[in-house]
C-alpha cells in the first residue's frame, strides 16, 4: 500500500524534497516504519499522521505522515 | 464566539489590522487585544538577518488553532480569538503576526492573549528561515 511521507523545514532542506510517496506492506505500525528513519536526520522532529500526533497506529492506505522539526513560527 | 485564523502571503499591512476591528466592530466587547509580530533585525555572529521566510503546514495549524481555541475559550470569556500569520518572505520591520482577542473586560483579555500567543508559538507547524543580508540561511529557533 502507498502512503505519503512529508518534510518540513530544515528537513525538507535536507531531503531537497517535500514529499515522497513510498510503498510499505499493509498493517505496518508506526512505530516500525519510523524506525527505519531513526538514523536518518541529525534534527529531533515530531511525527503527525493525517495532521495529527499520534503515540501508535496500523498505517493504512494513503495515511500522510510528516516529519516536523521544532516549530518557529510568530 | 468567533475565531479565524487566515494565513497572509507576504507581510501583514494595516489593512489586514483593520480587517481584524472590523470583524469585531458589532460583538459588543469592551476590550480589545492586539498582539503584533515583528521581524527583527537581529545580528547572529555579525550577520544582519533581512527577512524570514515563513513556510506552514497548513491544514495541520488548523487543525492545532482549533484545539488551541477549544483550550483558550475554555479557560477565558471571550468573544473573539483571530490570527493571521504570514507565509513567504517577510522583510526585517515588517509585520509577520497579528493576534487579536476581544472580551467584555480587560483583564480576561490581556491574560487570553498572552495564553494564545505561547501556545501559537509552541504548537502550530510553522516554520521560519532566517536570511542573512550575505543571502545565507539558518532556520529559525523561537526562544521562551
Amino acid at each position: 500500500m502507498r502512503i505519503t511521507v512529508k518534510y518540513f523545514g530544515v528537513l525538507a532542506e535536507k531531503m531537497n524534497r517535500s514529499s515522497d510517496v513510498i510503498n510499505i506492506e499493509e498493517g505496518t505500525l508506526l512505530s516500525e516504519f519510523l524506525n527505519r528513519w531513526e538514523s536518518s536526520f541529525d534534527v529531533k522532529f515530531k511525527v503527525a499522521v493525517n495532521h495529527k500526533f499520534v503515540e501508535e497506529k496500523a498505517l493504512e492506505e494513503n495515511d500522510e505522515i510528516a516529519f516536523l522539526p521544532p516549530f518557529s513560527g510568530g | 464566539m468567533m475565531s479565524e485564523i487566515k494565513f497572509i502571503q507576504g507581510a501583514i499591512t494595516a489593512t489586514h489590522i483593520s480587517e481584524l476591528y472590523e470583524a469585531d466592530a458589532h460583538n459588543n466587547t469592551g476590550a480589545q487585544i492586539l498582539f503584533t509580530g515583528k521581524i527583527r533585525p537581529d545580528v547572529i555572529n555579525g550577520e544582519k538577518v533581512s527577512a524570514i521566510e515563513f513556510t506552514a503546514y497548513e491544514p495541520m495549524v488548523e487543525q492545532q488553532f482549533k484545539l488551541i481555541v477549544a483550550e483558550i475559550k475554555n479557560e477565558f470569556d471571550l468573544l473573539s480569538i483571530f490570527l493571521f500569520h504570514s507565509l513567504g518572505n517577510i522583510k526585517a520591520n515588517e509585520l509577520c503576526m497579528a493576534v487579536f482577542v476581544s472580551s467584555a473586560h480587560r483583564e480576561t483579555a490581556y491574560k487570553a492573549s498572552k495564553q494564545l500567543v505561547e501556545k501559537i508559538k509552541t504548537d502550530l507547524p510553522i516554520w521560519g528561515k532566517e536570511i542573512f543580508e550575505t543571502g545565507e540561511h539558518q532556520w529559525k529557533v523561537n526562544k521562551i
